[in-house]
């Protein structure tokens, strides 16, 4: 593995003059689920910001597929193919579900938006029912649901989330990851940030457990929920 | 009989002049709520901007009459419209080159730009001053009624007269138009739609790659356009003089508020709740009481609440209710 599809090495810095991640690395491979874990105030979601360039860095890159896009602003990155999913106000409230995945599908100029849409109602039926709604009316799962639907719309190679199962209960939290699963066997990476760390893990790939936004463990998701030391300071017991 | 005369007289001081009022109320207030919407500060300058688009309809008009070119019973203003919308969307667009985009770059705060936004105003008053001076301007032309109360008289054998003049009409007509193509271009086009998401969501719609220059470039010719046309329709209704628009500034922002800034159905139903509290409060009730209940019982009044001269004052208690009571206006806007 000598080039991860996505990866952001050694990432070094903070919104301000203090630094929030010291020395960072996040990578994930094709069709891969990468996840990141750890304590409040670990620097969890600043860390996928910054794969994003939504944080400037003091030093590291992030590339992707071999190209370095640390210069990048985000936008010009969503160009690139990465797809982002905010942990707040990540939907048009007003917007109805199917112009909320319109809206995903801006900077496309092709023809096969509809297609992209169809593919998105396949994964997410519930969207397809309330396409006419007011994306603000669902519930939270459907929210997310319209939110990550919103971010594919591009068709992008990396869809990152930040904490997707926020506050949904756990049946809804079960079934965004089974959705999740599908659309990394789709061939897109995806990147996400979890509260839930056991359930995330289990679904993962590979694992990132971040403390003072620095990397703790690195491994796969099996080895880490297997791991005492693990275990015993994150996942409770 | 008395029922229906009675019926007629509040349609002919009431009904017809409520709906006309209301209707370019509603477009000014469109244009209001527009702004606040996707620029998201409170624009005092839209007044002035009528009042400028209102001159340049003023001058096409004369320029068009000059080359001998009328729209027969229609006001000549009509055909006069699209040049003055033109040069009123540049003038907008310019101001906000030279004054609102430094704002904007800086992010600074909506209170900041509406305090810039008032000495926009004043400029802007300023410059329709010199241009027209503070003088009365009648400018409409064409056939004077629709339905002349004579004939009306004469038709239905009534005493009351109905009377619908052509450009209260008129007023009523273009502003159904034009608000039917906004709503089909805010719910039906890219373009709108991302002015939409942009009001929504502004980073989002950023992170979905929507282009923030073209959406505030959009919305400034729309609201041009629309302020444009409630000005001259206003104009054509009851005659062009610049401190009557500057005054018009509080009525249209109480209906933008009454309705909920921000959303555009609101800013409909804000324009004619104002215009109807204004005339129910200020109408002279006594020629319509008079064919309900015996002359005698009506003693010497006029049974008018409020004389015509503070029906500014309706709007502005109005809007203190509203802003008491609920803030957020009947559609719950921002």
């Amino acid at each position: 593995m000598a080039h991860p599809f996505l990866i952001g090495e050694n990432m070094t810095g903070g919104y301000g003059a203090v630094d929030i991640l010291h020395s960072c690395t996040l990578a994930v491979e094709k069709g891969e689920i990468a996840v990141i874990v750890g304590p409040n105030g670990a620097g969890k979601s600043t860390a996928m910001k910054a794969v994003f360039g939504m944080l400037k860095l003091r030093q590291g890159s992030v590339r992707l597929n071999g190209e370095d896009i640390s210069r990048l602003s985000p936008q010009a990155r969503v160009r690139k193919g990465m797809g982002f999913v905010p942990q707040t106000q990540n939907i048009f409230t007003s917007m109805t579900v199917e112009e909320n995945l319109e809206m995903g599908a801006f900077i496309r100029e092709d023809e096969g938006i509809q297609d992209t849409m169809a593919q998105i109602y396949d994964l997410f039926p519930i969207l397809k029912e309330k396409r006419h709604q007011a994306a603000g009316e669902l519930s939270g799962g459907q929210r997310q649901q319209v939110a990550v639907g919103r971010a594919l719309m591009t068709r992008p190679q990396v869809l990152m989330l930040d904490e997707p199962t926020a506050g949904v209960s756990p049946i809804v939290m079960d079934e965004l990851f089974d959705r999740i699963i599908e659309i990394a066997r789709s061939g897109i990476s995806i990147l996400m940030v979890e509260q839930n760390a056991r359930q995330a893990l289990e679904i993962a790939d590979k694992g990132y457990v971040l403390v003072q936004g620095a990397n703790r463990y690195s491994d796969t998701g099996k080895a880490l929920l297997a791991d005492p030391e693990v275990r015993k300071s994150f996942l409770g017991g | 009989m008395d029922l229906l005369n009675a019926l007629v007289a509040f349609a002919n001081f009431v009904l017809v002049p409520g709906l006309t009022y209301g209707s370019q109320l509603a477009l000014g207030a469109l244009g209001v709520t527009l702004i606040f919407a996707v620029l998201r500060f409170s624009n005092f300058a839209h007044g002035d901007t009528m009042a400028f688009g209102t001159v340049m309809a003023i001058l096409f008009t004369w320029l068009l009459q000059s080359w001998g070119i009328s729209a027969g019973p229609l006001p000549t203003a009509l055909l006069a419209l699209p040049l003055a919308i033109a040069t009123t969307a540049l003038m907008v667009l310019g101001t906000d080159r030279v004054v609102y985009r430094f704002y904007r770059r800086q992010k600074a705060r909506p209170i900041i730009l509406m305090i810039a936004s008032v000495g926009v105003m004043f400029v802007m008053n300023g410059v329709v001053r010199m241009i027209l001076g503070t003088r009365e301007v009648k400018f409409d032309d064409g056939a004077r009624f629709l339905l002349a109360p004579a004939d009306f008289r004469a038709t239905t054998g009534l005493a009351e007269p109905l009377a619908i003049r052509t450009t209260q009409a008129v007023s009523v007509v273009v502003a159904v138009l034009c608000v039917a193509a906004l709503f089909w271009f805010l719910n039906r086009t890219r373009t709108g739609k991302s002015m939409r998401a942009f009001s929504d969501n502004e980073d989002l719609a950023l992170l979905s790659g929507i282009n923030p220059d073209r959406v505030v470039m959009v919305t400034w010719i729309i609201a041009g356009a629309l302020a444009t046309i409630a000005g001259t329709l206003y104009g054509l209704d009851k005659n062009y003089r610049v401190f009557v628009y500057f005054g018009m500034l509080l009525p249209i922002f109480a209906s933008a508020i009454v309705g909920g800034l921000g959303s555009p159905i609101g800013a409909i139903l804000g324009g004619f709740v104002i215009a109807f509290s204004e005339i129910l409060v200020t109408n002279a009730w006594r020629k319509i009481l008079s064919y309900l209940v015996p002359e005698s019982w009506l003693g010497e009044g006029l049974w008018q609440a409020l004389s015509t001269d503070y029906k500014v004052a309706v709007s502005f208690v109005i809007l203190i209710i509203v802003l008491l009571v609920k803030p957020n206006g009947i559609m719950g806007g921002k």
